[in-house]
Parts: structure tokens; C-alpha cells; sequence
């Protein structure tokens, strides 16, 4: 709410699209309801403006003000080349995504007549815009580009009724600069005085990407440290991991950083994307006290496939990596399984040397990982979040919360929202099996292999969320039928929303294809207007490709 | 490479005028009981990282 208070208060300071996200956000909260051209603020909205700090006069005043009347103008999404001046009027989203979409289709071009002679002081470029969209050209006109330069003719200037005419040689014009208007610039050339028309291509001169790449960050790369392109690159790493090639992994632990069970989840739901069904899992430890009858278990006794092992290696002395080789080198025929050797930073250079000089024996993938250094607050929000809990991420402010802890280790903070993520799942399922939901969510096969778990739980979850959040009847809930020649997992037919909750297990490399599948079987369908892809957790998205890289895409898809 | 390939469809289908050009790539926040945009998530992992 504080972000809106300085939204109001620096209107005319922040860019259109920051305006458009924040609404965006404190909407999906409920603190403001957007609707026609207008913002309302809600009830829970009012209660969150006395929250922090506001006498009721001060929000009467505010609401007084607000219903904010939303007045047209072009933000920067995927317009950069846009002329706009931030008036305090804005589109609506949904518009601006019309008026993009229409743009790319048919993009308007700039018509500029270069007149022989101007009227000095009172000279305004003539533009006009041409384009097929009605559209387009309703709203374009609100972001004609501005005078940037205009060259004359020396030779001539003519004075009458103390009015001043001169001779263009050239005009320049510049566009709109949310982006960057030094390179918003299109020009008339002299060459061109004769020609009474011009097409200045502004809108496709000024193509370019806005690239929010650094604006999002996935799960592994909050967790751990990622050179991209190499054996430390742990994201595409597992994102190109094969069901017939196993995988060594040197995973160096700093002192008081214990964070190998984050590490085997990843290990955990890639196998299942990549193979399906569960891995085995082994865990040895090898240290002074201990070496013994560990050593022989590990290096002699564990020869399973299809494992997410762990080696859990403390000192150098008992090492014996003559041994260690001949049972690494036995993945060399073998499908894809996880071997970690979990190593203090003491013994770190030798066993990644070892690893490194005897590599081709082993025939696997290599990679090598450090945990990211986090603060105590970094690593509560990280963990909050790897679960889903953006709510509870948000209210971590350090002092005074109640929700801060006093855990470092990012074992601690993962598992514990782990243990959260599960039992509320279990929750809400009892909830909606005492309120009668859970009788009308059909569990779903495919290839005739039941759904895992969490799929169906999520998908009374979905249920839930709509009648319980939504106020939707459960009877205009359909789990599970046919529609249009494909089978939603919840179809809320008075929306006209299907929901496809993809875990993509077993998909292997070809999850992409997975979720185009998903998106194509309902082309023409017009029982649908809204597909939901609901991911299970941010966990579960190992490639960072979904997160990152094209999210300016995302923004345009919703 | 994935999203990528994501997008590219939906955009296809969104150019060829087919009413599913209305998709959301979500997931659940059990703490609130809704849904959040993955995206969403990720702009918060990266504000927590520069934090």
C-alpha cells in the first residue's frame, strides 16, 4: 500500500508502465478494483490506506480523488518507438495490449509533408498517421512525436505583418523517448524537399526489444551461483539433462551453508521431468569417524541406477579416489542418475581437479556449484518464494515481523516452506472434502498411469480457489470432461477458462512441445477464451527460460 | 529457449484471432489461497537479490 500512496504522490515522476504494473499488482491484491476507465480502491484497499498511518479524513479525501480517472495515454510496453508524455491519463491495459497487437499487425507509418514554407514561430509538423486499424489510428494520435530539429534555408526568409516565413530543409522529429529517445529519430532528408509526401518509418525504424532479462530471476539462480554457459552453470545444466547420461555434480559447501537437501530437490523434480516416476535416493557420508562402513557402501556396495545420490565428503583423509574413480567410471553405461559429492571448500580443489582430469572416463555431464552468500532476509524471501509464498515474502521487513526467523542455513528455510507447501495443500484438501468440492474433482489418467499427487491437488485447489475466492457455483465447475477435443483439468465454463496444470513429468526435453500441445488443442474452441497454465511451484520451473529472457512475452500473453 | 517457444505460440494464436489468445502462465500462493503469475515470482527473486 505504501507503493501506492507514492504512486499517487509521484504520478507525474513515474513511468506509465511502472503505473500500469503497480495497479496490476495492488489489483490481484483486491486493494484496488480497475474497471471501465476508472480505479477503485476496495475495502480491503481503504483498510490497508489506515494500516499505515492515514486518518479517516485523509482516506476520504483519497477516495474523494480516486476513483482515479484512467485518461488515454501510450505506455512504453513494446512501444518504444512511441512517442508519449505522461499527462496523468493512462489506457487500460487491456487496450494497450490491443493497440500492441494491432500495431504489430498493421504498423502505422508516419506521413510528414515537408512544406516549402513555415510559419516560424507557430510551425507544428504536420503529422499524420496512416495505418488499416481504425484502432491504431484512434489511439495513435495521442502520441504524435515531437519537433527535434529543423534545418533551414539560409537564402530564405520573408518577413510580412511581422511574421516570419523560412524554408525547411529538413525536419527531424523525435520520438517517443520511454526508452531511449536518443534513438528515437527520424529525419526528412534534403533530397527528398521535392517530394510532397514522405513515409518516415518511425514505428519500424525504432523496433527494438525491451528486454526485462534482468528484471527476473529464477529459483536456482537465487540459490546458486551461475557462469553461464559452463560446468558452474547449474540452470542449463539441468535444463539439458537426458534420461541415458548420467550426472556428476561437485557441489562445494562452505562452512555453516549446509544446503544439500535444495540441491536434491532440484536433483528430485528433474528426474521426474526427465524420466518420470521417483528416483531412489542414497546418502553416505564419509568422514574420520565414520569412513568404514560407509566407504565400503559407497564405493563398493552402491551401484543403483536411476538415484539421486549424495557423497558427503568432510575431510581428505578418507579419500581415496583411485576407488572413487572406479566406481564413477562405471556411469559410463549407465542412464541418467545424480552422484553428488557434497564437498567442504577444505577438500573442494582436489576432488574438482579429480573430477575434471578424469572426466571422459565417467561419461557424464559435470557440473560444479557454489551456494550464493544470501542475508538472513535473501534467503527467507528465496525460500518463501521457491514455494510460492509471495505474500509471505512481501512482509518480511527485517525488524519488528513477526514472520522473520533466525535460520541461516538454507537447508532450514527451504524445507521449512517445503513442509508449509505440503500441508496446506493438505488443508485446503480437507477443506474443500468437508465443503463437498473434492466430490466433483475426477482424478485424471494418462497412458493409463494415475495422476501424481500433487497434480490432483492442485487441481482441487483450483477448484477451491474458484468457489471459495471466485464465488463460483462448483456446478459450473467441470474437472476432468471433455471439451473440444481435449481434456481440461478444470474448466470454468461461465469464465470461459481452462486451467492445465502442467508438472511435466516424464516430459523429458520436450516439455516445450508439452505445453504448445496444451495451448494448440484448443485452437477454435470457443468455449475458451483464457487458458491458465498453472506451474506447481517456482521450484518446479528448473529452466529459467520460463522466468526469464522473454518476459516482456508473458507480459503481452496475459 | 522454452519460454521462447511458449511465446511464439501463444502469439500465433493470438495473431490468427483465436479466442484462446487470453493465456496466464501461473502459479499458487497457498498462503493467500490465489494465484500469482510466474513471473510474478521471478521479479521478487531478483528484488530479493539486490536487496
Amino acid at each position: 500500500m505504501r507503493r501506492f500512496l507514492h504512486l499517487v504522490n509521484s504520478v507525474y515522476q513515474i513511468s506509465g508502465e511502472e503505473i500500469e504494473q503497480y495497479l496490476k499488482e495492488l489489483e490481484f491484491d483486491g486493494l484496488v478494483k480497475v474497471s471501465e476507465d476508472r480505479v477503485f480502491i476496495s475495502s480491503k484497499g481503504v483498510e490497508a490506506i489506515k494500516e499505515v498511518g492515514l486518518d479517516e479524513e485523509s482516506v476520504n479525501t483519497l477516495l474523494k480523488s480516486f476513483a482515479i480517472t484512467v485518461k488515454p495515454i501510450l505506455m512504453s510496453l513494446h512501444l518504444p518507438k512511441l512517442l508519449t508524455k505522461l499527462d496523468s491519463s493512462f489506457l487500460r491495459a487491456e487496450d494497450i495490449h490491443k493497440l500492441v497487437h494491432e500495431v504489430e499487425i498493421t504498423p502505422p507509418m508516419l506521413l510528414l509533408q515537408l512544406p516549402k514554407i513555415i510559419q516560424l514561430d507557430t510551425y507544428k509538423p504536420p503529422i499524420e498517421y496512416l495505418s488499416e486499424s481504425p484502432e491504431v489510428l484512434t489511439m495513435i494520435d495521442l502520441v504524435k512525436p515531437k519537433l527535434k530539429l529543423l534545418k533551414l534555408d539560409k537564402e530564405y526568409l520573408v518577413i510580412e505583418s511581422s511574421e516570419v516565413f523560412v524554408k525547411p530543409i529538413s525536419i527531424e522529429l523525435e520520438a517517443p523517448k520511454l526508452v531511449d529517445m536518443s534513438r528515437a529519430i527520424s529525419t526528412i532528408p534534403e533530397s527528398t524537399r521535392e517530394t510532397p509526401t514522405q513515409q518516415a518509418t518511425i514505428l519500424e525504424t525504432l523496433k527494438e526489444e525491451v528486454s526485462y532479462g534482468n528484471e527476473v530471476a529464477d529459483v536456482l539462480e537465487g540459490f546458486f551461483e551461475v557462469e553461464e554457459g559452463g560446468e558452474r552453470d547449474i540452470r542449463s545444466g539441468l535444463a539439458t539433462v537426458t534420461y541415458d547420461r548420467p550426472v556428476v555434480i561437485v557441489a562445494v559447501k562452505p562452512e555453516n551453508r549446509e544446503y544439500i537437501d535444495v540441491l536434491r530437490h532440484f536433483l528430485h523434480v528433474t528426474y521426474r521431468i526427465v524420466v518420470g516416476g521417483l528416483p531412489q535416493g542414497e546418502y553416505f557420508t564419509l568422514s574420520p569417524s565414520r569412513d568404514g562402513l560407509e566407504l565400503e557402501r559407497v564405493l563398493y556396495e552402491s551401484s543403483r541406477p536411476s538415484v539421486v545420490k549424495v557423497i558427503e565428503i568432510t575431510e581428505p583423509k578418507p579419500v581415496n579416489l583411485e576407488i572413487l574413480r572406479s566406481r564413477l567410471r562405471e556411469l559410463l553405461v549407465e542412464g541418467l542418475s545424480f552422484t553428488v559429492l557434497y564437498v567442504n571448500e577444505t577438500v573442494a580443489d582436489k576432488i574438482v581437479n579429480f573430477v575434471r582430469d578424469h572426466r571422459g572416463e565417467f561419461g557424464a555431464k559435470i557440473l560444479i556449484i557454489r551456494p550464493r552468500e544470501l542475508s538472513q532476509e535473501q534467503l527467507h524471501k528465496l525460500a518463501a518464494l521457491s514455494w510460492g509464498y509471495v505474500g509471505i515474502a512481501k512482509k518480511f521487513s527485517g525488524e519488528g515481523t513477526t514472520v522473520m526467523t533466525q535460520y541461516t542455513m538454507p537447508n532450514i528455510a527451504f524445507t521449512m516452506f517445503a513442509e508449509r507447501f505440503y500441508k496446506d495443500l493438505e488443508d485446503i484438501y480437507r477443506t474443500a472434502l468437508v465443503k463437498g468440492i473434492v466430490e466433483e474433482v475426477k482424478s485424471g489418467r494418462r497412458d493409463n498411469v494415475l495422476e501424481t499427487s500433487e497434480h490432483y491437488f492442485l487441481k482441487v485447489f483450483t477448484a477451491y480457489y474458484f468457489v471459495e475466492k471466485e464465488h463460483v457455483n462448483i456446478n459450473d465447475i467441470a474437472v476432468e470432461e471433455s471439451l473440444c477435443g481435449g481434456v481440461p483439468d478444470v474448466y470454468v465454463r461461465s469464465r470461459g477458462i481452462a486451467v492445465e496444470i502442467e508438472t511435466l513429468y516424464g516430459e523429458g526435453l520436450a516439455w516445450p512441445n508439452k505445453l504448445r500441445q496444451t495451448l494448440e488443442k484448443y485452437r477454435g474452441c470457443r468455449e475458451i477464451s483464457e487458458i491458465w497454465l498453472v506451474i506447481p511451484t517456482p521450484t518446479s520451473i528448473h529452466a529459467p527460460e520460463i522466468l526469464s529472457d522473454n518476459s516482456e512475452e508473458i507480459e503481452r500473453i496475459r | 529457449m522454452h519460454l521462447k517457444y511458449l511465446a511464439t505460440t501463444v502469439r500465433r494464436l493470438r495473431e490468427s484471432g483465436d479466442p484462446k489468445s487470453k493465456t496466464r502462465i501461473l502459479t499458487v500462493d497457498l498462503g493467500e489461497e490465489k494465484f500469482v503469475p510466474v513471473e510474478e515470482i521471478g521479479r521478487k527473486i531478483r528484488e530479493a537479490l539486490r536487496s
